[in-house]
């Protein structure tokens, strides 16, 4: 079927049927139109025409076969034609129907065609004009976009942590091209780089201090360069979380979290908003904390920034929706990496024995979820915070 | 070696056999293991080990890798 | 048991648990704080005694309601702790109003009144007496709650029922110091105020109550001589140089312990030698030695001779008739000690201590725990009675048939109904007899007392007596009758201590109580004979008598007599007396 937009003027499609004198039986039957001219031998070789005649309508009912099934084919209404029926037709006859497209009407979406039926000695026999709607169908045009899509490309800050890894390689996994954000740890980023290309995606590695705008900005424009576009961003930079004791807390500790938490990501999104407008597709993923629903003691200001990032979440996902852009969040319980390999086996041992499924998160559980949020499975999500902690809240 | 130590005072209190004790004995997978149990296996550890567990830490006892943390701490 | 860990008691307990094959006696433990963790320490006290426990624990701090669920156990322990009893007081109690203290006691005494009479027909009870050590003392003025305290328990020494044992847990403590028994923070978080070291000394000094009231008290005390009776060894030291002097430094402690078996002989228990010498040596020392308390007179049975103990004090267990789980065996021999555990682990052992100064000490405590100190009459006897069964063994000799020895004896049997003055003999002789017993169904005096009193049932006690002596009461049948049939009666119990078997006398009884029945008005008996480890012997005994066997099932057969048409044996050389000739 072809869309308004796809169908060219000069645009032809033809069909060829021979008559049968079975044809002519089924029309009686269908229609009733017994008139002897048509059926009777006998009454035909007493008129002018000498032999049955085919009935003019049913040779025209071949251009219903070509506006219905190839120009345009689904979803066309056809709402006008003129039929001029010029030569009589005969049972045997070979007949050549054609449409061609002469005009096009953009603000109704019409198309208008010229309709003609030639027989096998190239007279026209019937001649027309065809006035077709083209109908849209329900599908948007990015899911046509899709399906011949080229690669996708997902931008990963803080590729180096153990979260940011697993979410590397998981990607890569789903069939992502990645692009490995680092600040200082450079030989662990081209390490990912190689596993990501053994997996046979492909991988660049980019440093960037994502304090920095202009950095981000750098970053961005490098990787579109490269890449032509980004689809997805995982933003899973994380850094020690403080613990301040309430009588000490001061409002830089909130300014802190903040800019390490929000103001990164508001950059990040302003930077690749475009691109993923114009493409009428993105994902971008979050990570918050199950601090943010449940506190731990002496981590006000931390959970207070993580708790704004499901504002900014929700705001923005709201605000970008209509483009395309889905934003989610996950917000997982204690992840067992580097960060949090200071934090006494007590204290993990405890809070394994205290969570349902009896155990603390990996970074692949988290890379899990990211991965379903970057994938089309979760197209239809968004503003949504997915909670990642073994059962120990439940909404 | 307090790792074995404590399999036996597990051993006696839940009744059960002393190999069917192992690092992932929880609560979870000892039937017998309940709060009446629970109180029988601390003074048991406190007297095998002649040491007083501090109340807040009687709750969290509830594996054989916390029980031997714990245990580990206070020998010390 | 108390040098064993926490941990050990369990896992010897969980070893024991199943291989003990006797009815179970029912224990109830009633409680006002958490005691759950002594359930397995009094499980192995009574299975290390052969007795198999099943115990219930009520519900927590809801004695009274319990006490009346409870009451039908065979032993019911009160645990009602001072400390959570005071603490449904929420007010300071030294500021008490006189007249709150006094409506809050007269609660409690209601409160232990409900339970007096709920438990007063159960066989035995345990109840701790309150303890005010967990207090501070105030010493210039009594504090309210010590005189709370010995408020209460006077109240219960007045009230409570005589089958009450009050437990004094406050002589616990001074032994042992309240720090080591009472966990303050364990009472705290979990109403446990008792530590594992405390329940262990309590359950253990609860011992002689389980052995008495299950049968399992002993009868014979077997010594040793060497380093046992005195210091020394009479082969090796001579007669001079053994040393039982109570002026002595090291023979002070035989003297002691000679004169607790003297103690133990007039009281009934049957005192033994058994030691590897030469018997003229030991008996010299006995009859000359200047500083013997223990006399000859005093020892009922002897084998001094090189052969092997464990044989020994088995040949004492058979020619005493009795079991040797009846006996209690002290000997200072490491190997002697091991053998007869190893060989006859039923039979008491007591080590002589490697500190001789803790020797009279320990061999106290075990004599408060193995033996009957309260005998009454005929086990004063029981000596004499002994000496007087080898008299008539051998006497046995003389005569050509069996019927002529045993009319030329003279005996003479008495049988008396219901007759209260003999309840406590009834009692023991329940609890003791195992070989000629045909239900071994074990009563308490409260119990038998019950039985006198009921109209529908009768008690007979038998005694005997011959032209050798007075064995006296030695034979106890209990009859109650049929619940559905006014004309039916049932033997619920018929025993007879083994010293007067082998006379006929068991035929005479049971055509005595026979006759008694019909002359009660009763046309049918009913009996029974339920099988243990020791009454094989009397496996067929209704069926000589003429009951007939209604039918036989797992260890119980059940007969029954038609009295009109039953044949008494009618043994004319056997006298048979309804009045005491005291």
């Amino acid at each position: 079927m072809k869309t308004y937009a796809e169908i060219q003027v000069g645009q032809k499609e033809t069909l060829h049927h021979i008559i049968t004198s079975e044809d002519i039986s089924k029309f009686v039957e269908l229609t009733g139109d017994d008139n002897r001219l048509h059926v009777d031998e006998k009454f035909a070789s007493t008129t002018p025409f000498k032999k049955p005649v085919v009935h003019g309508m049913l040779g025209a009912s071949f251009i219903s076969t070509i506006i219905g099934t190839k120009l345009p084919g689904d979803g066309a209404l056809w709402f006008s034609q003129s039929l001029e029926f010029l030569l009589p037709v005969r049972v045997g006859d070979e007949l050549t129907i054609t449409a061609e497209v002469l005009k096009k009407h953009d603000k109704e979406q019409i198309i208008e065609l010229k309709t003609e039926i030639h027989n096998q000695n190239k007279q026209l026999v019937t001649k027309g004009l065809a006035k077709v709607k083209v109908i849209a169908t329900e599908k948007p045009e990015t899911q046509t976009a899709k399906i011949e899509a080229p690669q996708r490309v997902a931008l990963v800050i803080g590729g180096t942590g153990g979260i940011g890894m697993a979410t590397c390689l998981q990607l890569a996994k789903d069939g992502f091209d990645l692009i490995v954000h680092y600040n200082k740890n450079k030989e662990k980023a081209e390490a990912i780089k190689t596993q990501i290309e053994s997996l046979g995606r492909k991988a660049l590695c980019i440093q960037s201090n994502i304090t920095d705008d202009k950095e981000i900005q750098h970053m961005v424009e490098k990787g579109l360069r490269n890449f032509g576009r980004i689809d997805v961003l995982a933003h899973c930079a994380a850094s020690v979380i403080p613990n301040i004791k309430f009588q000490d807390l001061t409002w830089s500790d909130y300014t802190k979290q903040f800019e390490l938490n929000i103001k990164s990501s508001l950059s990040l999104i302003q930077a690749l908003a475009p691109g993923m407008i114009q493409e009428g597709y993105g994902k971008i993923i979050h990570i918050g904390s199950l601090a943010a629903d449940k506190p731990n003691a002496d981590w006000s200001a931390y959970i207070t920034a993580k708790s704004a990032l499901e504002g900014l979440t929700k705001s923005l996902a709201f605000e970008l929706a209509p483009k395309g852009i889905r934003i989610n969040m996950v917000s997982p319980s204690l992840v067992s990496t580097e960060l949090t390999a200071d934090v006494p086996e007590k204290i993990k041992l405890m809070t394994a024995a205290q969570t349902p499924l009896r155990r603390l998160a990996l970074a692949e559980d988290v890379a899990g979820v990211i991965s379903f949020l970057a994938s089309s499975k979760s197209d239809f999500l968004t503003g949504e915070n997915i909670r990642l902690n073994g059962g120990q809240i439940m909404y | 070696m307090n790792n074995s130590r404590i399999k036996q005072v597990m051993s006696a209190v839940f009744e059960v056999p002393l190999d069917s004790i192992n690092e992932n004995s929880s609560t979870d997978n000892l039937e017998n293991w309940d709060s009446l149990r629970h109180l029988n296996l601390i003074l048991a550890l406190e007297e095998e080990f002649g040491v007083s567990i501090p109340d807040e830490e009687v709750g969290n006892l509830v594996n054989f890798k916390l029980i031997e943390l714990t245990i580990n701490e206070l020998v010390k | 048991m108390e040098n064993l860990k926490y941990t050990e008691i369990l896992q010897l307990n969980k070893q024991l648990s199943g291989t003990i094959s006797s009815a179970p006696y029912q224990i109830g433990i009633l409680s006002n704080v958490t005691v759950n963790a002594g359930k397995e320490i009094l499980e192995y006290v009574c299975r290390k005694n052969q007795i198999e426990p099943t115990i219930e624990i009520g519900n927590f701090d809801n004695i009274v309601q319990d006490a009346a669920l409870f009451r039908d156990k065979n032993l019911v322990m009160v645990f009602w702790d001072t400390l959570n009893l005071m603490d449904q007081v929420s007010e300071f109690f030294e500021d008490l109003e006189e007249d709150t203290m006094a409506s809050f006691k007269q609660k409690i005494y209601s409160e232990l009144s409900m339970v007096f009479n709920n438990l007063s027909s159960t066989p035995s009870v345990i109840f701790n007496c309150f303890s005010s050590a967990y207090y501070p003392i105030n010493v210039i003025s009594e504090s309210k709650t010590h005189r709370f305290v010995s408020e209460l328990n006077r109240y219960v020494k007045e009230n409570a029922p005589s089958n009450f044992v009050l437990m004094d847990i406050d002589a616990i403590f001074q032994q042992h110091g309240l720090s080591q028994c009472y966990d303050q923070r364990f009472y705290l978080s979990s109403k446990a105020p008792y530590t594992v070291n405390f329940l262990k000394h309590y359950m253990v000094s609860i011992e002689p109550l389980l052995l008495r009231n299950n049968g399992k008290l002993k009868k014979a005390l077997i010594l040793d001589c060497d380093n046992t009776l005195w210091q020394g060894i009479i082969g090796e030291d001579g007669l001079e140089g053994i040393d039982m002097a109570s002026s002595s430094k090291k023979g002070v402690f035989f003297h002691k312990i000679q004169q607790m078996a003297v103690f133990l002989s007039k009281r009934g228990i049957i005192i033994g030698l058994c030691s590897k010498n030469n018997e003229a040596d030991v008996l010299e020392a006995l009859r000359t030695h200047k500083d013997a308390v223990l006399k000859e007179e005093n020892i009922v049975i002897h084998k001094i001779n090189w052969n092997d103990k464990a044989a020994n004090l088995k040949a004492i267990a058979q020619e005493l008739n009795i079991g040797t789980d009846s006996l209690v065996f002290i000997d200072d021999s490491d190997f002697e000690i091991n053998l007869i555990r190893e060989k006859l682990p039923e039979v008491h052992c007591i080590h002589v201590p490697a500190l001789i100064s803790d020797y009279p000490q320990q061999l106290l405590k075990n004599i408060y725990k193995l033996f009957n100190l309260n005998p009454n009459k005929d086990d004063l006897k029981k000596t004499e009675m002994y000496k007087q069964q080898f008299q008539r063994e051998s006497a046995k000799d003389q005569f050509g048939s069996i019927d002529d020895y045993l009319a030329s004896l003279g005996i003479e049997l008495t049988v008396l109904v219901d007759d209260a003055a003999y309840i406590p003999r009834i009692s023991q002789l329940t609890q003791k007899t195992n070989q000629f017993n045909l239900t071994t169904l074990r009563y308490t005096e409260n119990q038998i007392e019950q039985f006198m009193e009921h109209p529908k049932s009768f008690t007979a006690s038998m005694f005997v007596k011959d032209k050798f002596g007075d064995s006296g009461l030695t034979g106890v049948c209990i009859l109650k009758e049929d619940e559905g049939d006014p004309r039916v009666i049932h033997i619920d119990s018929l025993l007879m201590s083994c010293r007067i078997l082998g006379r006929n006398i068991e035929y005479v009884f049971l055509d005595h109580v026979i006759e008694l029945a019909e002359k009660k008005g009763y046309s049918t008996i009913r009996a029974q004979f339920i099988t243990t480890k020791k009454n094989a012997q009397v496996k067929d005994y209704y069926e000589k008598i003429g009951f007939e066997l209604l039918r036989e099932s797992e260890g119980t057969k059940s007969y029954s007599l038609n009295i009109s048409t039953f044949k008494p044996r009618n043994i004319q050389y056997i006298k048979i007396n309804t009045t005491l000739n005291v």
